[in-house]
């Protein structure tokens, strides 16, 4: 009886857990994504996608949805 | 329960009937404490708290763990803050998608039966939580593309035909985990058969995964190494490695193990009409496994014998005190069961186990207990009841006992002799449904006014193990949670996993 109980609630909590995680972690990168588009407006005035390399200096979105 | 009289009444049994115990049970009982071992018995030992008492943190420690695994993608993402260009809603959808996985690769390891991870919760619990793990992860996994498509304003993600082969991939590892979750929720409403239903989720199971990590690998901007940092490159293949190593522990190595070690059955015995006890002994040159009375085991007969090689879960009938063998009681009530009948000395069986916590001897601090059954749910009490005769247990039991008629009433005799020894202080009350005209005792159902009667004023101070079908399951805790015994008091067997 009690370690049901005691499931609902460690599910809960894990949901919760996972929500409040997932919310922040986007939050602190757009954070980041943010400044450093900010940075690069000063310095070359054109905002850069992500960063490049010498194989492909075109960067590829991140994500192709 | 601990009552002041009991704790304090010394015992003359002698620790050594307790040396077949597993270490982790000594541990939980106290009984690993070499000094406890010398000076006291058993009934005192239980009421001292030992100082080092590893079983009670293991379950916290592998909540603690599991929380961790399923954390670590953001937790590295977090730490490391690759850049990103797309949106806040568009990053949750990636978030989520990234835990979903997790939860995905480590349903493997929650399912593989592992030992370690079982006996601090109990495989009916660790089934149940996998079960609704495997609901959450839907839940996010569902929430993944919305969410992706709602912040990038592109809904052709959804529907569109054209697109990369490894988004195909995406969808149709989540179309596949929807109706992987769809047949196991409603499988009884499906009348889909048990062990039809197991072929199919373990090979279901076996795609999701697999196709989940190639979309991701392919589509995730985190994992396809566009990042300068992708320090989910190396946890994503660690993930797919654990669950791969799960399954195929589970699915082969472990079945492959027991074959070389059968037990094979020695006694079929007739208990009544619809019920037979199986007594199996292990290979000659091994020993039997270690059980504590009241748990499960699964078994599957070979094919060489006159029964289907299906895998099922019995509860052990013997004490663990009966050497050489052990045995359950099972009844015909399916397919399967319905043959057990069949079964003949000489047959090969795989026998994995033991598996639960439903057992007085986890809580030795219980001294006066209340036993529940209904019909056939007698057999892991009927352990415990043997165990606590042939271990002289000072232990006062009341045992309800439901059944249809009095020649359906299994271990009666037995029941009889134990009542009428000293250990346990047994009462056995048979209460049946459809009573002869000539039948004396209790008639009807287990019900509230019953309950309260036989166990009198201090029914909230008494434990009680509860093995019986749902509904009267479902009664007896509504009447007990009514008059107030606390839920840690409460042990329940469920008949399914």
């Amino acid at each position: 009886m009690r370690p049901i109980k005691n499931l609902h609630r460690i599910i809960a909590a894990l949901l919760i857990l996972i929500l409040s995680a997932a919310i922040t972690v986007a939050y602190m990168r757009k954070q980041v994504g943010g400044e450093s588009t900010h940075h690069q407006h000063e310095e070359g005035g054109e905002p850069m996608k992500t960063h490049p390399t010498p194989e492909s200096p075109e960067p590829k979105p991140s994500h192709e949805h | 329960m601990v009552s002041p009289e009991t704790a304090s009444k010394p015992r003359d049994l002698p620790l050594a009937r307790y040396a077949y115990l597993p270490r982790h049970v000594k541990c939980a009982m106290h009984l690993s404490k070499p000094e406890i071992v010398k000076t006291s018995s058993l009934n005192s030992m239980s009421t001292k708290p030992a100082k080092k008492d590893s079983a009670r943190w293991a379950g916290p420690l592998l909540i603690g763990l599991y929380a961790s695994v399923l954390l670590a993608p953001l937790a590295l993402l977090a730490a490391l803050r690759p850049p990103t260009d797309h949106g806040f809603v568009y990053t949750v959808g990636k978030n989520l998608a990234l835990v979903g996985f997790t939860i995905l690769a480590m349903q493997f390891v929650l399912s593989a039966r592992l030992k370690w991870v079982e006996r601090s919760f109990g495989l009916d619990i660790l089934f149940r939580f996998h079960k609704s793990m495997a609901l959450l992860a839907v839940l996010l996994l569902i929430s993944h593309p919305l969410l992706m498509a709602l912040g990038s304003n592109k809904w052709s993600l959804l529907f569109a035909v054209k697109i990369s082969w490894h988004i195909w991939a995406g969808r149709a590892a989540l179309l596949i985990l929807l109706v992987h979750i769809f047949l196991a929720v409603f499988r009884l409403v499906l009348r889909l058969e048990y062990q039809r239903w197991r072929v199919i989720h373990n090979l279901l199971a076996a795609l999701v995964l697999p196709l989940g990590f190639v979309h991701s690998w392919n589509a995730g901007g985190d994992l396809s190494g566009d990042q300068e940092i992708s320090p989910l490159r190396f946890l994503w293949p660690v993930l797919l490695a654990l669950a791969g190593a799960a399954y195929l522990w589970h699915r082969v190595a472990r079945p492959l193990k027991l074959r070389r070690r059968t037990y094979h059955v020695t006694d079929v015995l007739k208990e009544t009409k619809d019920v037979w006890t199986i007594k199996l002994a292990p290979p000659p040159d091994g020993r039997r496994y270690d059980y504590l009375p009241g748990q499960f085991h699964f078994l599957t007969f070979c094919h060489d014998g006159g029964l289907p090689a299906e895998e099922h879960h019995f509860t052990i009938s013997s004490s663990p005190t009966d050497q050489g063998f052990v045995s359950c009681t099972i009844k015909r009530s399916g397919d399967f069961t319905g043959s057990i009948g069949k079964a003949k000395p000489g047959d090969r069986v795989l026998v994995q186990g033991p598996f639960g916590r439903f057992s007085y001897v986890l809580h030795p601090q219980e001294r006066d207990v209340v036993f529940i059954a209904g019909g056939i749910g007698i057999t892991p009490l009927m352990s415990m009841l043997r165990h606590m005769r042939d271990t002289q247990a000072d232990i006062r039991v009341l045992l309800l006992y439901a059944n249809r008629k009095h020649e359906d009433v299994v271990f009666r005799e037995e029941l009889s002799a134990i009542q009428a020894g000293h250990f346990p202080r047994l009462e056995v009350i048979h209460i049946l449904s459809r009573a002869a005209d000539d039948w004396k005792g209790e008639t009807g159902r287990i019900d509230q006014e019953k309950i309260k009667r036989h166990c009198g004023a201090d029914l909230a101070g008494k434990a009680f193990y509860i093995c019986a079908p749902p509904k009267l399951t479902d009664t007896v805790l509504r009447c007990l949670q009514y008059h107030g015994v606390a839920d840690k008091l409460i042990h329940l067997e469920r008949f399914s996993l």
